[in-house]
């Protein structure tokens, strides 16, 4: 019996039909990991399994339990509560526990089950939500489901599965798009849903570098450019472009000395403005001055496009654009060659498909008044858990001197110390990821619960 | 004020895993007992030897015997009822529920060789032989609880969306007392007048069963899955919490009152249970004490166990004095429950 030790950690693994998930089942069930695994299965399918695993089918329908009170918050699986129940009496114990959910499952009730019922957060903790989503066909889904969204903004990983099927440039922008509306999942391309079980178990711990490093817009305010890429101009420098999503691209130039680094995070805030100025279009062999107008690039036709870069001696060029670079195969070619981008940033996007589904983040030195905090969290999640599909954070309580770490689900969520704070460490990053979050008003009220 | 005792332990053994239910048979000369890994097992009621392993039944989630002893149903998640003859070493009948679903619940009639199991949406009643009396199918999710009333004429279960009170065998004769709720546990009252639910969201559910009228209380710390009637239908038991709540039915009924609150369990209540005859009621909790109360001095237990491993099953024994009392840990005991004057 589990009693008396830690919680098992549970992986949901979420996906729609055609996404892999019986391929990464089969995998979890026959390949040689050592890792004593509970499988709970929909449907058991034909293949042998290695005896360090149990599985159990799911035999009834997805029961969602919605509680009296008629908070939507509170619904939970319980169909769910019965097979784990089931489980976590047996004396045998396991590392980890593999819950499949159907194609159309929405993930909230799933995971409010391991916050809600007493009895399985005594003896099982939501590790981790995984995603396998059809490369090919996702983009299709996004725009039709709803549950499609919450699987991917539910996500702490994704498997970008079926790889072999689509363009690296359409896998690019489809990784983009999931990174719009979740920060905070890893992003895994998989082919045959072959994946190393480390990185779809035990992956529950948050790390908000983690979330900058992959993305790192996520601190920062939406764009109205999604790129931006720096590069050595010398005279007579071409910017060239091919076919891409639209038949032209707003871009933004600027440069500084030969040997200057170009501040490009420093300026967004400037040059995004300036795409909102009067915008000049230019035609393919039309040049483009740094520090000039805002041009609106014609890319029509299948042709490539060529643009001169007006430099009168070799600067550093910064190009701010409105879609990302990848999509039209932008590079800049010198006389000399093609020139290397030696730095680039890639923004999020201020309009895309999803953009009511979206993640924002907060990173505050200092430490925060535990009871400000509570009163606003808890007002927060009143007012607006239905939208908030999940939290993640560590945060520095004045007075305590270790990290306290929560995450949570819609209305609900389940915190406590963690480590000391080593030194130079302390600070508090979370990540709310929803519907229609105001990003400057969370980190406005979340500053106010600074001590 | 008295103080109080340790129970005294008649016999005391240890079986493969977690005793997830235990059944006595009525003349309690012997105790079936299902874990959760591992068949099912047949004590002897005095000793506590074990009298047989009933093959084939591991994974077993329900039992119970027959009110003339004849025969003992288990059901479990391999999705199949088996109706086995009093010591016998083959089931007589296996029957499989429909699409694999775990027959969660089996219940016999008072009176007379009906099983009532629940597998999934469907309740179904068999005979010995494990011919279909009747079935009622369509309930709003997987049923969580199977009784049949003292008299044998009605057979109540309950799951997500209220509860199903019927007189079998025509379906026809079946209604519905709606609930938007998850309940999760039914006792019906030993005099037939109320169904009284446990539910997932802290609170306990309470209908008059001819009129329909209901009541809830709600407030319970987490879900009600402990219900006990005492024999005269006058006290509800409920868990749910550390603390035993016990409801009076009597005079007006419990809305408004103040229930008796039983202090003694140090984490939750895993089970209730009412002596047959006496004013007595056991508990046994996931602090690995099982308590036992006479409720006319309801300010501290008559007798206290205390065991490391967590309580998870009791049981009077029917015709005598013994409590058995199962445990996560695999254990099974049998108390000495004398009257205590209570």
């Amino acid at each position: 019996m589990p009693t008396n030790g830690n919680p098992i950690p549970v992986t949901v693994l979420t996906g729609f039909l055609g996404s892999g998930k019986t391929t990464l089942l089969n995998r979890i069930l026959t390949e040689n990991h050592g890792k004593r695994i509970a499988v709970i299965e929909n449907e058991f399918g034909e293949v042998g399994v290695d005896d360090t695993l149990v599985r159990q089918r799911i035999a009834s329908a997805e029961e969602v339990f919605e509680m009296n009170n008629g908070c939507i918050c509170c619904t939970v699986r319980g169909d769910l509560i019965r097979i784990l129940g089931n489980l976590i009496r047996r004396k045998e114990r396991f590392d980890y526990v593999l819950l499949e959910t159907t194609g159309l499952a929405d993930p909230a009730p799933v995971a409010q089950t391991f916050f809600v019922d007493e009895e399985m957060r005594e003896h099982l903790r939501l590790d981790g939500i995984v995603t396998l989503v059809d490369a090919k066909h996702v983009a299709l889904h996004l725009d039709e489901s709803r549950e499609c969204q919450e699987q991917i903004a539910f996500a702490d990983v994704v498997l970008l599965n079926k790889t072999d099927l689509v363009e690296t440039a359409e896998l690019d922008a489809v990784e983009r798009r999931i990174r719009g509306m979740n920060a905070m999942a890893r992003v895994h391309r998989t082919h045959n849903a072959a994946i190393s079980m480390d990185h779809i178990l035990g992956v529950g711990g948050f790390d908000l570098a983690r979330a900058v490093e992959v993305k790192p817009t996520f601190l920062v305010a939406e764009h109205p450019f999604e790129w931006a890429g720096v590069f050595r101009v010398e005279p007579g420098a071409e910017l060239v472009l091919g076919p891409g999503p639209d038949d032209s691209m707003i871009v933004v130039l600027e440069s500084v000395g030969d040997e200057e680094l170009f501040p490009i995070d420093a300026r967004a805030g400037e040059i995004a403005l300036r795409f909102s100025d009067t915008r000049r279009r230019a035609d393919s062999g039309s040049g483009l001055a740094p520090g000039g107008p805002t041009y609106v690039l014609d890319t029509a036709g299948p042709a490539e496009k060529r643009f001169p870069i007006v430099v009168d001696s070799p600067a550093t060029c910064a190009i701010y654009t409105q879609h990302h670079a990848s999509e039209f195969a932008l590079r800049v070619e010198s006389p000399s060659g093609a020139a290397s981008v030696l730095a680039e940033r890639t923004y999020a996007p201020s309009h895309e498909h999803d953009a009511s589904v979206g993640s924002v983040g907060i990173d505050e030195p200092g430490s925060l008044d535990p009871k400000r905090f509570n009163q606003w969290l808890g007002e927060l999640l009143r007012n607006q858990g239905a939208d908030i599909f999940r939290m993640k954070g560590i945060l520095s309580m004045k007075g305590d001197d270790r990290r306290f770490v929560f995450q949570g689900v819609h209305m609900l969520f389940d915190g406590q110390p963690d480590r000391p704070w080593r030194a130079g460490e302390r600070r508090s990053q979370l990540v709310f990821i929803g519907r229609n979050l105001d990003r400057e008003r969370l980190t406005r009220e979340f500053r106010a619960c600074l001590a | 004020m008295s103080k109080s005792t340790s129970l005294k332990t008649r016999w005391d053994v240890t079986l493969s895993d977690y005793v997830g239910a235990l059944a006595w048979a009525p003349d309690g000369g012997a105790l079936a007992v299902a874990c959760s890994t591992g068949a099912v097992v047949v004590l002897d009621g005095g000793s506590g030897k074990c009298l047989q392993e009933l093959p084939g039944t591991e994974g077993t989630l329900a039992l119970d015997w027959s009110s003339d002893g004849a025969w003992l149903a288990t059901g479990g998640s391999d999705g199949t009822l088996r109706i086995w003859p009093s010591g016998g070493v083959a089931p007589r009948v296996i029957l499989d529920a429909p699409r694999g679903a775990w027959v969660e619940h089996v219940r016999w009639a008072p009176e007379r060789p009906w099983v009532a199991s629940a597998a999934g949406k469907l309740l179904a009643i068999h005979d010995a032989e494990g011919r279909v009396i009747g079935e009622l199918a369509g309930h709003a999710s997987t049923l969580t609880s199977v009784r049949w009333s003292q008299d044998g004429s009605i057979v109540a279960a309950c799951c997500y969306g209220g509860v199903t009170v019927w007189s079998p065998p025509a379906p026809a004769d079946a209604r519905l007392l709606s609930w938007k709720g998850s309940l999760l546990a039914l006792e019906l009252s030993p005099d037939g007048e109320h169904v009284a639910c446990g539910a997932q969201d802290g609170a306990v559910h309470v209908w008059h069963t001819r009129t329909g009228a209901d009541l809830e209380m709600s407030g319970y710390p987490v879900k009600v899955r402990e219900l006990a009637w005492d024999a005269p239908s006058r006290w509800l038991a409920t868990g749910g919490s550390p603390e035993i709540t016990v409801w009076d039915f009597s005079g007006k009924g419990p809305a408004g009152s103040r229930p008796l609150q039983l202090q003694g369990h140090t984490d939750l209540v895993a089970d209730l249970a009412f002596h047959e005859a006496r004013a007595q009621l056991a508990s046994g909790g996931r602090d690995g004490r099982v308590l036992v109360w006479s409720l006319a001095r309801p300010k501290r237990p008559s007798a206290i166990s205390a065991e490391a491993a967590a309580a998870s099953k009791l049981a009077f024994q029917p015709r005598g004095d013994g409590l058995a009392a199962g445990y996560e840990s695999g254990r099974v005991r049998l108390f000495d429950v004398p009257g205590w004057g209570g």
